[in-house]
């Protein structure tokens, strides 16, 4: 068995020493005309093969030619594939690579007796030989050579020689076509051999490429229409709109919202549209980052409220291909924060007009009523303290309202950081003498101001003020500290109480959240912590706690500097 | 000694602040309208100083403090309400109240503030 790279064409033989009998030169001649018949066969099945598009059609015209016009007895196509019979095959012991290996689909002549090798490992067998080389393998004395996958074939049929060709595209490896023939393989039937080998390489790779988009264009139509059925039943209107300013798509809410059922609108400009939807848009423009439309749609009393989003929409590449606008109709939402606004201020009003005045008789009587005996005027601080505390749950109420319906409103300007404390300080001064504890006050001199709102900074320190001296034993101290850090103030108050248990800390910070219920007194709402962090939060500063317990707790806030 | 004008339409608040305010030896007289308000200045009667709540139906205590202004344009006007937002008080002193006081109230702070008005 030999191996060449390739086979030179046949060319005009070299004038022998012995002069030629006229039967040699008809001979040569018959030769010369079989080698043309021979290679216009082989274009003509090239020219059939480069338009089919079928991998099955292709390798049909292969083995055919090869069968019908080069006298191949038999003829057979292997493609490289994965390897999928390993626990069958035969051959399983012998291959070395299991990934992959050679797949029969294609045979034309003469049938295999019985070992047919649908699979053949990459480099055993003349097949495997040719694939694994890269090269063609040609033998002529087939009797004579001992690998041979099937002895008895080649000798029943009287095969004398072999031809395979590897299938290779751009470096790639294909596969192998192979062709068993009674004659020796002259060199006209190995240069066919040759060409459609070449010819059938690229087809096949076409004919896999087209397989290949074809699958991922169906998958990516599935894909789309998926996507396409979420749009159409999304609540949300979506608009999208080519690079021409034409309307791409719409879903089914889009025309909706905008009364626009009757209208194709695919393909029209967005000014069209905008036209179209005038009624009930106005002049209002379907573009823009994030803001509301007001829509006054036929038979209905009030405008709905559109919240409306568009982005630009960028292609696979990074390049702008339009923009998609999104439209939500959030009427119903926006007037439910509207009834909630209004009830939360309606409640706290309602509840603050007759607290004023219980709050104020109380008062009243225990100033103005000398003559009250002992039992008569602790029955009235009890009222009044208890009256003091519904007050300061409704303010809480109202705060935590505020915070989480996003309207807390910062009245934000500089402020001295000593006046802030002294301020502060000065509020529970009572309270602070009522439970013995002392509050020192210790601010770095020279702090520069803070960007802040005044009464909210007052409100939590004395939130963490109340709560340290409510922890503190009597006759302790509890300090109050102000220092610089980076870009901001950073305050902390200090307390030598019980400190704060490990596992508590982090739901410190949350409404209604106290450590010891038993230790609980009648002054706390449970809302200052978290009223605290949200005010502190949204003056763009952190709140934090250190503690051992045993050792007291420290409070910690940070505030941003003046025109920082 | 000032004459005090009180303005609300719930009848316990007026009531304790006529107390609380006659604790500082000041004459009180008291509205439970706007309208019975301005009936009271148009009669003639003194006033060194109106008391006013700012939601009352029929008149607000805005369209109070307005018509205050056009008859009696001296007498320092102050806001007692349980409006106390901040937009609320911004809104009240920009219409020309003088102060805004918020409910609920201590009767001895309202004496104090009532007293530090009138002296300056």
């Amino acid at each position: 068995m030999s191996v060449r790279a390739t086979v030179p064409l046949p060319g005009p033989r070299s004038p022998s020493a012995t002069r030629p009998t006229v039967e040699a030169l008809e001979e040569e001649r018959d030769r010369l005309q079989a080698t043309v018949r021979a290679l216009r066969t082989a274009l003509r099945v090239v020219e059939n093969v480069s338009s089919a598009f079928e991998r099955e059609r292709i390798l049909a015209a292969v083995t055919d030619a090869l069968t019908r016009s080069f006298g191949a007895a038999a003829a057979r196509v292997w493609l490289v594939g994965r390897g999928d019979l390993c626990k069958t095959c035969d051959l399983a012991d012998r291959c070395q690579n299991r990934k992959s290996c050679l797949h029969l689909v294609e045979h034309g002549g003469l049938a295999a007796l019985d070992r047919v090798l649908r699979r053949v490992p990459i480099g055993d067998f003349s097949v495997g030989r040719v694939a694994a080389q890269g090269g063609m393998i040609t033998c002529d004395r087939l009797e004579q050579e001992p690998g041979l996958a099937d002895p008895d074939w080649a000798r029943i049929e009287r095969l004398k020689s072999f031809a395979g060709y590897p299938l290779i595209h751009e470096g790639r490896l294909l596969g192998v076509v192979a062709m068993w023939s009674r004659d020796r393989l002259r060199d006209e039937v190995l240069e066919a051999l040759r060409i459609l080998a070449r010819q059938a390489a690229t087809a096949i790779a076409g004919a896999q490429l087209i397989h290949h988009v074809r699958a991922e264009s169906e998958k990516s139509q599935a894909a789309t229409r998926q996507i396409e059925a979420l749009v159409q039943a999304s609540r949300s209107g979506v608009l999208l709109v080519d690079r021409h300013g034409r309307v791409a798509f719409v879903n089914s809410a889009f025309r909706r919202l905008f009364a626009l059922d009757d209208h194709e609108l695919t393909g029209w400009p967005v000014a069209a549209v905008e036209a179209a939807a005038r009624p009930v848009l106005g002049t209002q423009s379907l573009q823009g980052e994030d803001r509301e439309l007001l829509l006054h749609l036929p038979g209905e009393p009030k405008p709905r409220v559109l919240r409306s989003y568009s982005a630009q929409v960028s292609g696979a590449s990074g390049d702008p291909i339009g923009w998609m606008g999104v439209y939500d109709d959030v009427t119903r939402d926006r007037e439910v924060d509207r009834m909630k606004t209004e009830f939360i201020s309606t409640v706290s009003h309602e509840l603050r007009t007759p607290l004023t005045s219980i709050k104020a008789s109380m008062a009243l009587l225990l100033s103005e009523n000398p003559g009250l005996d002992d039992e008569a005027t602790g029955l009235l601080q009890v009222s009044k303290r208890n009256a003091d505390r519904l007050v300061r749950l409704v303010n809480d109420i109202l705060d935590v309202s505020k915070i989480e319906a996003g309207r807390l409103q910062l009245d934000l300007k500089d402020h001295d950081v000593r006046a802030l404390c002294v301020e502060a300080v000065a509020g529970v001064e009572g309270f602070a003498q009522k439970v013995g504890v002392a509050v020192r006050l210790a601010i770095d001199d020279g702090l520069p101001r803070v960007h802040a709102d005044s009464d909210r900074v007052v409100q939590v320190l004395t939130n963490l003020l109340s709560n340290a001296l409510k922890f503190s034993p009597r006759n302790a101290s509890v300090d109050v500290a102000a220092r610089r850090r980076g870009t901001a103030v950073v305050f902390a108050v200090r307390d030598c109480g019980p400190g704060i248990p490990l596992e508590f800390r982090d739901k410190l910070f949350t409404k209604f959240a106290q450590a010891d219920r038993a230790r609980r007194e009648q002054e706390g709402t449970g809302l200052g912590l978290a009223i605290s962090r949200a005010l502190v939060l949204a003056h763009g500063g952190e709140i934090w706690v250190e503690s051992e317990p045993g050792k007291g707790a420290a409070f910690f806030f940070t505030l941003p500097l003046a025109g920082g | 000694m000032a004459r005090i004008l009180v303005i609300d339409d719930d009848p316990d608040i007026r009531f304790v602040a006529r107390i609380a305010l006659r604790c500082g030896k000041h004459e009180v007289t008291v509205a439970e309208s706007g309208r019975d308000a301005l009936m009271h200045l148009d009669s003639g009667a003194p006033c060194d100083l109106v008391l006013c709540d700012r939601m009352m139906p029929e008149m607000s205590g805005m369209e109070t403090l307005a018509e205050v202004r056009r008859r009696r344009s001296g007498v320092p006007f102050v806001f007692l309400t349980a409006k106390a937002q901040k937009d609320e008080i911004e809104e009240g002193l920009r219409m020309g109240a003088c102060r805004y006081l918020t409910k609920p109230f201590e009767p001895a702070e309202l004496l104090g503030e009532i007293n530090r008005i009138l002296a300056a």
